[in-house]
């Protein structure tokens, strides 16, 4: 059986295909169209999706599945741009333009774009798509389930349970917390009053609440309360939620809080080096972070004690656009009521299109619940060979035109390329640069689907150096001094370095999980560590990524640690890179010093 | 011109789209009475008379510049 | 007609809240499409040297797109959200791939010349820099994209057709663009009536059932759209 998922017309476009009950390919439509978080129909991820489950035509194609339901979505958007009446004339009016005009057809635009009959379309409610996302590649015979999102159809957090019987997967709700009482909203809400874009930043205001204090804790625990059921209540006094044109916070919150961060006022914190100057103005935004943050996490933990309570499970999967909080998964993971956490590689809703498939296949074909698991390797592979032999020609003197914006162009610099037989000799090469403080692009095989770079697009730097981590944010990646870097480390030296217990050492394969790191080690990996020597860790095991596990063994075996800061590959603004091009492009005009492409490395000569 | 990516046959009839549209309509008539919304159906459809004229506005799309400049 | 444009929009429309930071948008959103369009006809190419001739116009283009990103956040005050339009492939795969390169072209004909004229009517500040810089680069190789589409295989009378096929097409669908302003504005007026009269009627329904706190109906399992 061939099943396509397909998600979009929010943010975070994809598809996937399985077939015959295995994942052949993921991928956000935004790998293809470099536009972020791009929410348009997936043309390019579906047929790249296609392409890779052999040349298939959508005739192959047994359903689509879709991950939305859109009368549902629809009938509460409607109710919540009448709500404010008559405040909420511009909400409704663009709301409904954008409802009757396009979102409320997705079904049939699925069924036109693709030239696919009717019978062969399903969907599933938003939060229903992130319960069978999380639970389906957990690979746990039953577990609790845990969404926490912005909004679904009515509800903004959904509890679940999940179990596999007869080779079937069984999901049913457990309760529901409604729409406006959103953790995600509210989160959102603080991201924007930080000066940060909502849906895009929120690891921002994350980064930022490290250098908060509790000065208004109790203030946004008064705002998010915590109910006797364990869930919570948002006082909606302090949000527009249902009228973002007049600004999503109002002026009871700018009472509490102060006015929003201007652009102007600049942030001053740094995760490493020396600590900056901060004004008592500039301490609040901080504090604000540091508000919500703890606060978000205390009523995830409620919220997981209330499922724990409901569906004592030693399992808990999580999905939804606020499990990509890592600092409150780890506090999860150590103080809550669950064992085992399993967040699907892609938690979002860019990962929606695995998983509604992947339970669509499940329901019609009896399978092993360990079977259905995937790792993230699911995007495009390119071969870079024609991308190389075109490098040959570029000139220098050409790109040092359109070098990045503060750079300076590098006298008689050459680009210089070399492939090697194996991948031995490759990260052998790789692995002495780093140590010599090379800044290296690592563009290897299939591209990992989610925001998380794991060793297939990233770029790397020896993890003690500070002032190369400086070079980084500030010639490559313009990345804001407040917000940390993390590492990969090999499986081999993980509990050397992170001072976790090792049964949860499997748990941070993916980079979901911030971990404090051993003082033993802070100066090894001081460039990677937040201002409270935590980090967020990909551990890597031979079995999921045996090239990148090669390059950490072999730069290990001359640094000490099988560790390197890892950091998404892409320029500020854009989606992690997809092709050998576009890695190119940010090699030549940034201040990379060499990039490996498949087993070529490229690299300035500046002699 | 702007094009899709390549058509491949996908066994699409050619009155799923007129299916597809009354589904949408009558699915989210139920969904507003499933949320206890059903007061807002009549007002709903009329919003889909809406949508209809202005699909068929918009198919004409060319014209309109031409009509509006003779208001 | 376009200076006269020009000159209304800067001196009347950008002035209005944030209305000039989305025309800067709008020039990032123009640059950063032009990249993505380049990198696909580079990939259809053979020759490694004309490859390599698109990849570093790419990298222009991609500084360009750099340009409007740091005015954005200067005149916007907010950092620059990314934008969202739907990306298509302007020819099919069996059209030959100089056509796509002469489309990409007349765009930045046009985008340069409308860049030229802003240069030349808004006051001195880091946008007219910007603009300063992009034109200065645009005008720098006018030549070099004809002798690059006559390397790609395209005879000079194939080069007009096609050039004046682009720039009609090109109007038709600014023509378009005008109906459907026509019918967003018509919309929106039909729509604030709507709102006005059936709001009074059904926006206390609206806040009952936003304020309950509870989700009775439970919509969590799969649907065919045709069972």
């Amino acid at each position: 059986m061939n099943v396509l998922g397909v998600s979009y017309g929010y943010h975070d476009a994809s598809a996937s295909l399985i077939v015959d009950g295995r994942v052949v390919a993921a991928s956000a439509e935004e790998r293809f169209t470099r536009q972020k978080h791009d929410s348009n129909f997936p043309t390019f991820a579906i047929d790249y999706c296609l392409q890779q489950g052999g040349a298939l035509r959508v005739g192959d194609i047994d359903q689509v599945v879709f991950h939305e339901d859109p009368h549902a979505k629809f009938a509460r958007v409607l109710t919540t741009a009448l709500a404010p009446f008559p405040r909420s004339r511009l909400e409704f009016v663009n709301s409904t333009k954008s409802w009757m005009g396009k979102k409320l057809w997705a079904l049939n635009t699925v069924s036109s774009r693709l030239d696919i009959a009717a019978d062969r379309i399903s969907y599933l409610s938003h939060h229903f798509s992130h319960a069978v996302q999380a639970f389906m590649g957990s690979g746990f015979d039953e577990s609790a389930i845990l969404i926490v999102d912005a909004v679904g159809d009515w509800a903004s957090t959904a509890l679940f349970r999940g179990r596999w019987q007869d080779g079937q997967p069984v999901i049913e709700r457990i309760f529901e917390v409604p729409f406006p009482n959103s953790l995600g909203l509210v989160y959102s809400a603080f991201t924007a009053f930080l000066g940060f874009n909502p849906n895009d930043s929120e690891c921002s205001t994350m980064a930022l609440a490290a250098f908060g204090r509790p000065v208004y804790v109790d203030a946004v625990r008064a705002i998010v309360a915590e109910l006797d059921d364990g869930t919570y209540r948002v006082d909606q006094g302090y949000f527009n939620f249902a009228n973002f044109y007049k600004g999503v916070v109002t002026s009871r919150f700018t009472q509490v809080f102060g006015e929003p961060r201007s652009f102007a006022q600049k942030l001053p914190f740094r995760s490493f080096g020396a600590p900056g100057d901060a004004t008592s103005d500039v301490q609040r935004f901080a504090d604000a972070a540091f508000a919500v943050q703890t606060v978000i996490e205390e009523r995830l933990l409620a919220l997981a004690r209330r499922l724990h309570r409901e569906h004592p499970s030693e399992n808990l999967c999580f999905a939804g656009g606020v499990s990509l909080n890592c600092v409150a998964n780890r506090r999860l993971l150590a103080e809550g009521p669950f064992k085992n956490i399993h967040i699907p590689p892609d938690p979002g809703d860019g990962g929606t299109a695995v998983g509604t498939a992947l339970y669509y296949d499940a329901l019609h074909e009896r399978v092993d619940p360990r079977a259905a698991s995937y790792d993230p390797y699911l995007g495009a592979q390119y071969d870079e060979r024609d991308d190389i032999r075109m490098f040959e020609h570029v000139k220098p003197e050409h790109v040092s035109r359109y070098l990045k914006r503060g750079l300076a162009p590098l006298p008689g610099m050459q680009f210089r390329q070399a492939t090697f037989a194996n991948v031995d000799d490759l990260v052998a090469e790789v692995a002495g640069r780093l140590l010599r403080g090379n800044i290296v692009g690592w563009f290897q095989g299939r591209a990992e689907i989610g925001p998380r770079a794991l060793g297939n697009r990233s770029i790397l730097i020896r993890p003690d150096d500070l002032h190369l981590a400086l070079r980084l944010s500030r010639d490559v990646k313009d990345r804001a001094l407040f917000r940390p870097y993390a590492f990969s480390v090999a499986e081999e030296d993980a509990l050397e370095v992170l001072d976790v217990a090792p049964e949860h050492v499997r748990f941070c394969r993916w980079m979901q999980f911030a971990q404090p790191v051993r003082s033993t080690h802070w100066d090894k990996v001081a460039a990677a560590l937040h201002v409270d020597h935590t980090t967020r860790p990909q551990v890597c095991s031979a079995a999921e990524n045996p090239r990148f596990h090669r390059l950490l063994t072999a730069f290990g075996d001359r640094f000490g640690l099988a560790a390197l800061l890892n950091t998404s590959f892409n320029p500020s603004g854009y989606p992690i890179v997809s092709t050998p091009v576009e890695a190119l492009t940010m090699f030549a005009r940034t201040g990379m010093d060499a990039l490996a492409l498949g087993n070529t490395l490229v690299w300035k000569d500046a002699n | 011109m702007q094009t899709d990516a390549p058509r491949q046959p996908g066994g699409r009839p050619w009155y799923s789209g007129f299916t597809v549209v009354v589904l949408t309509i009558l699915r989210t008539f139920s969904m507003l009475r499933n949320a206890d919304l059903g007061a807002f159906v009549p007002f709903v459809a009329f919003l889909f008379l809406g949508a209809g004229a202005l699909w068929v506005v918009n198919s004409i799309a060319p014209l309109a510049p031409l009509i509006y400049s003779l208001f | 007609m376009e200076r006269a444009k020009i000159w209304l929009a800067v001196k009347f429309v950008w002035p209005l809240n944030g209305k000039m930071a989305e025309a800067i948008r709008g020039f990032q959103a123009t640059e950063a499409d032009g990249v993505w369009h380049l990198h696909r006809t580079l990939h259809r190419l053979d020759d490694p040297r004309q490859r390599a001739i698109l990849f570093t116009h790419g990298l222009e283009e991609e500084a360009h797109a750099e340009e409007f990103t740091l005015a954005y956040a200067h005149y916007g005050q907010r950092p620059l959200a990314p934008a969202n339009f739907e990306r298509r492939e302007l020819y099919p795969a069996d059209e030959p791939t100089w056509k796509t390169f002469a489309f990409v072209n007349v765009g930045e004909d046009d985008a340069t010349q409308r860049f030229r004229l802003l240069r030349d009517t808004i006051d001195d500040g880091l946008l007219k820099e910007s603009l300063g810089r992009v034109v200065a680069d645009e005008e720098g190789h006018v030549g070099l994209t004809h002798s690059l589409l006559v390397r790609m295989g395209a005879t000079d009378a194939e080069i007009r057709t096609e050039l004046r096929r682009v720039r009609v097409q090109r109007l038709w669908e600014s023509w378009l663009r005008s109906g459907r302003r026509v019918i967003d504005r018509l919309a929106t007026v039909i729509l604030s009536v709507v709102y006005f009269v059936i709001g009074a009627v059904l926006h206390r329904t609206a806040r009952a059932r936003l304020s309950r706190t509870f989700v009775d109906y439970d919509n969590n399992r799969i649907k065919k759209l045709v069972e």
